[in-house]
């Protein structure tokens, strides 16, 4: 017993322990974490895996067997009791119980017994004629019995679900885990399960119209390859939405060849599918190599637009300011569902696609980016948006470019040329300083046409941040403000004339020259890449399903009933016991016992004592 | 008699009406599950005369904000009783309303002792639970209002479940109070039921928390209907006999005997509604294991929320098995019960706010 309760107490504080330290991570993402010291320590106790840990299996193994042991032990007795009534007792010894009373009544002993009966107590007759015993709920005690042995049940049920047989094959050096990245062909058998396998939790991810099988058993830090009795293939994976644009279901149309048959199946999450014992469910999904047709846009303009055609986890090669870089696509998604802010109100909605890629520079450093392919409403207006990251720790900066009145990006790259065109900077300079009288001298013509046009170079050059480390440098502290306030209207003025073609033909309205500056200004922090434009792409997706061969199930649910009848029993089943005696003609005493004596029984007691017409009452 | 009558015929005619017009939509399962809810419904409220009444003023309010809403959601926005009465989201406020009120009741009762506060107290905890069981059938019928594939019973999120909780926790607490004649436990019952409407006012005015969202592909299954329900009838029944527990260790330590039941009647009450609520805990546990296998394929995956469910259990099943099997009673037990809370809000809340997993779906 006290055995029991430690053993119980330790599996309790093993678990949380299981539930504080996330289980079944890389093992470097807890060497990380752990540091090199710890790391070994909690390594050799498994606290990584804690639940498939040997010692936590023994603990479990020692639970069932003192639970079993203390079943066969205390069972026979049970039930024996069950049969069997208490004794009889002596007036005076029944005077000791709580439940005691005395009444008078007309009615017989036979009666009286018969009363009883109605009320479902079992009678007997003992050798004493003027002495009835009755007992009632005696199916309390089975309860005892019913907990115990779910337990039992329970326990046999999850340890043959559990990989006791691969951890016994693995420590006599029959099998092991493969920690290298292989393919399926190529694993050793040494780590490969075949279909006897009679448990296992396996998962595989197949693109559409691949076909495979074997599937994959994550164990620790490595895996095990389990070949499947039949072939799986992946005709379509897709997803179906709600009106809101959050994700509805997802779904995989595979096709199953088993025993030279085919069956046709639809999964998806709460629906899986059974064949020859194993379940297929679906249980994740990611990009199976789309296709994208890009357009690389430069952001300042220092080449013409390129075409790029690519697939996700594939490389590219790009060369840029004579330095080699490395486009690599990892993702591609058809769906964003975001929070949009629409008339002071946050609405979800689906904004379309968006690909997800980092640029390797040749010394192998990386810059994140996600790039959305439509332009993305704020209030009243839209803007195409790209984030950027150095690592994957932290938040991404967006670069937001503002649309133009047709929804397109071409408007800005027209902004972008006019911008570094000399022959327009220089021409409307002049058509300005034309037209204000302010400057009469020649002098102060050429010296303000001079700044100006130094100014708008800098902007050009490193954008606002530019401005500002020119005027902390130049001019005196109390005048930056003053300063800074009319090198940007100047820079804003000159954007606006260079741009009026833009205006004119309303492919642009004023409020977009503000945007256009700030995106060109941020652009100095958006690293090496050029902007991607996604033009066309053909979404591939890959669906991740779960193989379960589960065994134990039937088990742990049969237990899973004992359980609860055993509860039942337990607690609401109520065991009570009666005597009945006639000391003299018509006066009775009788006392009542329970092994749960509360309020509820008192009540009871009390009910039956009116029901047999109580005359007095000690 | 009346009552009864018009119990009995308000079941039946809404289980007809659902079995004429909505059989396309209901499997044979579900036509099954309809059809013997009927007598159950019956049982129950012979068993609890209480809850026909309530029954009955939700199912007239239910109607009531049907027929108001005329179908579109909308409406609410410019019908006068829609929009301070009638629509789910002021009916759980005229809730979030009562209930404190009510625990300043019985708290002044407790002092006075009136028997005129300590029937108001009752009364303003009944009025708050048929509001926020009208809320929820409101909500759930406006769920269909924003699209026929949106709609679900709401009881999906960390929201709603709020809801839920506090309403059963104040239904198993009324029950007792009406068989047990404990009024003055009422003052610290509330006080549980007033930390989660705290919650839900936070939760709803911070975080917008009220909206109705679609359901996650994972909790579409006819689960989610029993599991549910019956872990918050394990939740609300333990924090019950926590708050009891809490009485009885006041009531030692500070000789509240005036106020306060016998500590004999104490100590059967929280045994009781650890009981129930272990039991209810239990199946919930077993539905989710069930449902567990058919979503994630495995009934058991040692997820944090499946893992704190067992030392749940295990805490609980160690303080029955000390009572009923070692015979012990007085302060361990209470003390054991109280702590027992901490452990239970941690399996209800805490994990959901600092470790992650499969059960995530009601993240702050």
């Amino acid at each position: 017993m006290r055995f029991a309760i430690t053993m119980l107490s330790t599996v309790a504080i093993a678990s949380t322990i299981g539930t504080v330290i996330k289980q079944s991570e890389p093992y470097n993402n807890y060497l990380v974490q752990l540091g090199q010291f710890w790391f070994p320590v909690f390594e050799l106790l498994d606290l990584y895996n804690i639940y498939q840990a040997f010692w936590f299996l023994v603990i479990l193994l020692f639970l069932i067997i003192s639970t079993s042991l203390c079943v066969s032990r205390n069972a026979p007795k049970i039930l024996r009791d069950i049969n069997k009534f208490q004794s009889s007792l002596t007036p005076s010894s029944m005077k000791k119980f709580k439940n005691y009373y005395e009444f008078k009544s007309q009615k017989n002993l036979e009666t009286i017994s018969k009363i009883f009966m109605k009320q479902g107590f079992q009678i007997k007759k003992s050798d004493n004629p003027s002495l009835i015993i009755a007992k009632k709920g005696t199916f309390q005690k089975l309860g005892y019995i019913f907990t115990h042995l779910a337990i039992v049940v329970i326990s046999v049920g999850g340890l043959l679900d559990g990989n006791l047989l691969f951890k016994f094959q693995q420590s006599l050096g029959v099998k092991e885990v493969e920690t290298r990245n292989l393919k399926f062909s190529e694993v050793p058998s040494k780590s490969q399960l075949n279909e006897s396998n009679f448990s296992y939790r396996a998962t595989l991810m197949l693109n559409e119209h691949e076909k495979n099988d074997m599937a994959l058993i994550r164990v620790k830090d490595g895996y095990l390859v389990q070949h499947l009795p039949f072939e799986i293939k992946l005709d379509k994976f897709y997803i179906e939405h709600y009106s809101t644009g959050q994700p509805k279901s997802f779904l995989s149309d595979i096709r199953i060849q088993h025993n030279g048959q085919e069956f046709l199946k639809t999964i998806s999450v709460n629906k899986p599918v059974s064949i020859d014992g194993v379940t297929i469910y679906q249980s994740d999904f990611q990009d199976g190599g789309s296709r994208l047709s890009l357009t690389l846009m430069p952001l300042f303009n220092e080449f013409e637009p390129i075409m790029l055609s690519s697939q996700v986890y594939k490389q590219n090669e790009f060369n840029s300011d004579n330095e080699n870089y490395l486009f690599e696509f990892d993702d591609f998604r058809e769906f964003n569902i975001f929070q949009v802010q629409k008339n002071d109100e946050l609405i979800t909605k689906n904004i379309g696609p968006s690909v997800v890629y980092k640029l390797r520079n040749s010394s192998g450093q990386a810059l994140e980016y996600q790039t959305y392919q439509n332009p993305i409403p704020e209030n009243d207006k839209f803007y195409f948006m790209s984030g950027m990251r150095e690592n994957l720790q932290s938040e991404f900066r967006f670069l937001r470019i503002p649309a133009d009145n047709n929804l397109e990006i071409s408007s800005y790259q027209k902004f972008v040329k006019n911008l570094k065109s000399d022959v327009l900077i220089k021409k409307n300079i002049n058509q300005l300083i034309n037209k204000s009288s302010f400057y009469n001298g020649e002098e102060a013509k050429k010296s303000f046409q001079q700044n100006t046009y130094d100014i708008f170079q800098t902007f050009l050059q490193s954008g606002y941040s530019g401005i500002a480390s020119v005027i902390e440098k130049s001019i005196p502290l109390e005048n930056q403000e003053s300063v800074a306030e009319s090198y940007i209207k100047i820079i804003y003025f000159l954007a606006e004339t260079i741009n009026q073609d833009l205006i004119k033909n309303k492919l642009i309205d004023v409020a977009f020259i503000q945007d256009a500056l700030n995106a060109y200004s941020d652009s100095f922090f958006y690293g090496p890449s050029p902007f991607l434009i996604l033009n066309e792409y053909e979404k591939i997706y890959a669906s991740g399903l779960q193989l379960t061969k589960d065994p134990g199930k039937v088990w742990v649910y049969i237990g899973a009933l004992f359980l609860v009848i055993g509860i039942f029993c337990m607690i609401y089943v109520q065991e009570v016991r009666v005597w009945i005696i006639e000391k003299t003609k018509n006066n009775y005493a009788i006392a009542f016992a329970s092994n749960r004596e509360h309020i509820d029984f008192d009540h009871f007691c009390e009910n039956t004592i009116k029901q047999l017409n109580i005359k007095d009452k000690t | 008699m009346i009552l009864s009558f018009l119990y009995i015929a308000s079941l039946v005619i809404l289980a007809a009406y659902s079995l004429i017009n909505f059989s396309e939509f209901m499997d044979q399962y579900e036509t099954g599950i309809l059809i013997l809810s009927i007598p159950s419904f019956i049982w129950f409220g012979f068993f609890w005369p209480s809850f026909k009444k309530l029954f009955l003023t939700v199912f007239i309010l239910s109607l009531g904000a049907i027929f108001l809403f005329q179908g579109d959601l909308a409406t609410q926005q410019n019908n006068f009783l829609l929009k301070y009465f009638l629509s789910s989201q002021s009916l759980i406020m005229w809730m979030t309303f009562f209930f404190p009120l009510s625990l300043l009741t019985y708290i002044y009762f407790s002092i006075k002792d009136s028997m005129f506060l300590g029937k108001l107290g009752t009364n303003f905890s009944w009025i708050a639970i048929t509001a926020g069981f009208s809320g929820l059938m409101v909500r759930w019928y406006e769920s269909y209002l924003i699209s026929l594939d949106v709609g679900h019973i709401p009881i999906s999120n960390l929201y709603e479940v709020f809801v839920l909780f506090c309403l059963i926790t104040g239904c198993m607490y009324l029950y007792y109070e009406e068989k047990l004649e404990t009024k003055k436990l009422g003052s610290f019952v509330l006080i549980i039921i007033n930390a989660a409407v705290a919650f839900i006012l936070w939760y709803t005015f911070t975080k917008s928390a009220n909206a109705i969202q679609p359901l996650v592909p994972a909790l579409q299954s006819y689960w989610m209907k029993i599991h549910v329900p019956s872990n918050f009838i394990g939740y609300g029944a333990f924090s019950i006999s926590a708050m009891i527990a809490l009485a009885y260790l006041l009531r030692s330590s500070f000789g509240l005997n005036k106020i306060l039941p016998t500590p004999y009647v104490m100590e059967d009450l929280m045994y009781k509604s650890i009981a129930i609520g272990f039991i209810f805990f239990t199946i919930a546990t077993i539905l989710g294991a069930i449902w567990a296998a058919e979503a994630w394929g495995g009934y058991w995956s040692w997820d944090p929320k499946e893992t704190w469910a067992l030392i749940v259990w295990l805490n609980y099943a160690a303080w029955l098995h000390l009572r009923l099997v070692k015979g012990l009673r007085g302060n361990i037990l209470a003390w054991w019960s109280l702590m027992g809370l901490l452990i239970t809000t941690f399996a209800f809340i805490g994990v959901n706010l600092f470790l992650s997993g499969l059960h995530s779906y009601g993240e702050l």
